[in-house]
């Protein structure tokens, strides 16, 4: 099994390497974001305070739009073109093509974050006091990239188009962010809601309580992340046994 | 391997099978004949373990990872190239396999180096029979091989396909191209009717429907 999942993720690696549009929502959007923002604000695009803070915020854009864009459109994009019936019945395990995708783009957003993180320092020096940080976010990431997977792998039982999973999608996304700003420090329910069912919100939060930002690292932040995340790998993981396997908008 | 009493009733509310029973011969060429609709490929599709179903109506079929399945289009979106491709299959089915230029039928090797969305429809069905056969699989399925092909190509497919079923593999395949059918052991399987109206071999189908030829069996047969 493990010889055909290297196998599968060298091919992956492949493909998406040969597609680089990707790049541009995951990677050149936020980054495009950011040099704006440097220069509007005279090299301060963080602004002076809470920097990392403001940086998870661009973290939390990579990971989810990585897992959408790359993972859930990818693999849907995989269904369509019958790579995915195909090379299951070949590969003889429905997870084996799921497992290879994840792998990929897991290793696609770690490269985009590093890039990413790379710009940031060029454009804001101050921010190299960062770095340590910035690395132990590459670790949870590890982490982190499987559960996002988990809140949105739901996309995958949709009989939908491609198209209009396309436009669900960016509407998730910016839905997601936009909610990233909506917690209030004693509105303890509201934060459990968003946490359980907003990705970004929950991302966010995921750094902060780790990396121990704005006095996030608390038994209750804690508790919450672990018990969301078990959750989301347990439930969120039923698609990958029941997808379909043909596609939806074609026969063949 | 017996398909037995199998119905189905699509979303639409359309019967596409009603009490199905089908045995398909090892060691021989199971040609699936019908008209478009009849549901062919759905038939491949839950032999081959893709399609969701009741499977307790399937006996004696190999589970996923024993079947090579071409299916009808070319599933690559990505740049990779025919060399690459074929690999990538060769090593699915054995990890310890290599595949060099050298170790490819004359005709794709002039464009082992092609990358895959440069190559036609039908060079790219050449390219993906070519992995499916390299398999080592009890049972292949073959989704209408000779699509798009030239002529030279189907005749090499179909002789592909006899070698398969002459080493004791099991073959089903549909077609709609019933002068160049593989040579030897073969069975007709006439699905109409929501089953099948007939299985036999070509001169049994012939005699049965008391024509002179498989093209005009099949006319009066799926009449």
């Amino acid at each position: 099994m493990w010889r055909k999942l290297r196998t599968l993720s060298k091919f992956e690696w492949q493909m998406t390497w040969a597609d680089k549009s990707i790049l541009f929502f995951t990677l050149i959007a936020p980054t495009i974001y950011f040099v704006v923002a440097a220069v509007n604000t005279n090299g301060h695009p963080l602004g002076t305070g809470n920097a990392l803070v403001q940086l998870t915020g661009y973290w939390a854009y990579i990971v989810l739009v990585g897992v959408l864009n790359g993972f859930e459109f990818g693999l849907i994009n995989l269904r369509e073109t019958n790579f995915l019936k195909m090379f299951t019945v070949i590969a003889g395990d429905r997870r084996l093509i799921f497992y290879s995708n994840l792998a990929i783009q897991t290793l696609f957003i770690q490269i985009e974050m590093v890039c990413f993180d790379a710009v940031v320092v060029a454009l804001d020096p101050t921010t190299i006091q960062y770095l340590p940080d910035m690395a132990a976010a590459l670790l949870l990431n590890f982490l982190l990239v499987p559960i996002i997977a988990g809140f949105t792998n739901f996309f995958l039982l949709m009989p939908i188009k491609g198209n209009t999973i396309a436009l669900i999608v960016m509407g998730y996304i910016a839905v997601g962010m936009l909610l990233i700003n909506v917690s209030l420090p004693n509105e303890w329910a509201l934060n459990i809601l968003l946490t359980s069912l907003n990705p970004c919100s929950y991302v966010v939060l995921f750094y902060a309580a780790f990396l121990n930002l704005a006095h996030a690292t608390t038994g209750f932040n804690g508790t919450m992340l672990v018990v969301v995340g078990l959750f989301y790998l347990m439930v969120g993981y039923y698609p990958v046994r029941h997808m379909r396997l043909q596609s939806q908008t074609s026969r063949y | 391997m017996q398909i037995q009493d199998y119905s189905l009733v699509l979303p639409d509310g359309r019967q596409l099978f009603n009490r199905l029973t089908a045995e398909f011969v090892p060691g021989k060429v199971n040609i699936l004949l019908g008209a478009n609709g009849v549901g062919k490929t759905t038939l491949l599709d839950l032999i081959a373990g893709v399609r969701a179903g009741d499977r307790s109506h399937l006996l004696g079929f190999p589970t996923m990872g024993h079947i090579g399945y071409e299916m009808q289009g070319a599933p690559f979106t990505g740049n990779v190239t025919v060399l690459e491709a074929l690999q990538m299959m060769r090593v699915l089915d054995d990890p310890a396999a290599t595949l060099e230029v050298a170790d490819l039928p004359a005709d794709l090797q002039a464009i082992a180096h092609t990358r895959f969305k440069a190559l036609s429809g039908g060079q790219r069905r050449l390219v993906l029979f070519t992995g499916i056969c390299q398999l080592r699989r009890d049972l292949y399925l073959f989704d209408e091989p000779e699509n798009g092909l030239d002529l030279r190509a189907v005749k090499r497919v179909m002789a592909q396909i006899s070698r398969l079923a002459s080493s004791g593999r099991t073959v089903i395949m549909t077609t709609h191209q019933l002068r160049a059918l593989p040579e030897g052991n073969t069975q007709v399987l006439v699905l109409a009717g929501q089953c099948i109206a007939f299985a036999g071999t070509p001169a049994e189908f012939m005699a049965e429907t008391q024509t002179g030829s498989l093209e005009a069996a099949y006319l009066k047969g799926v009449s």
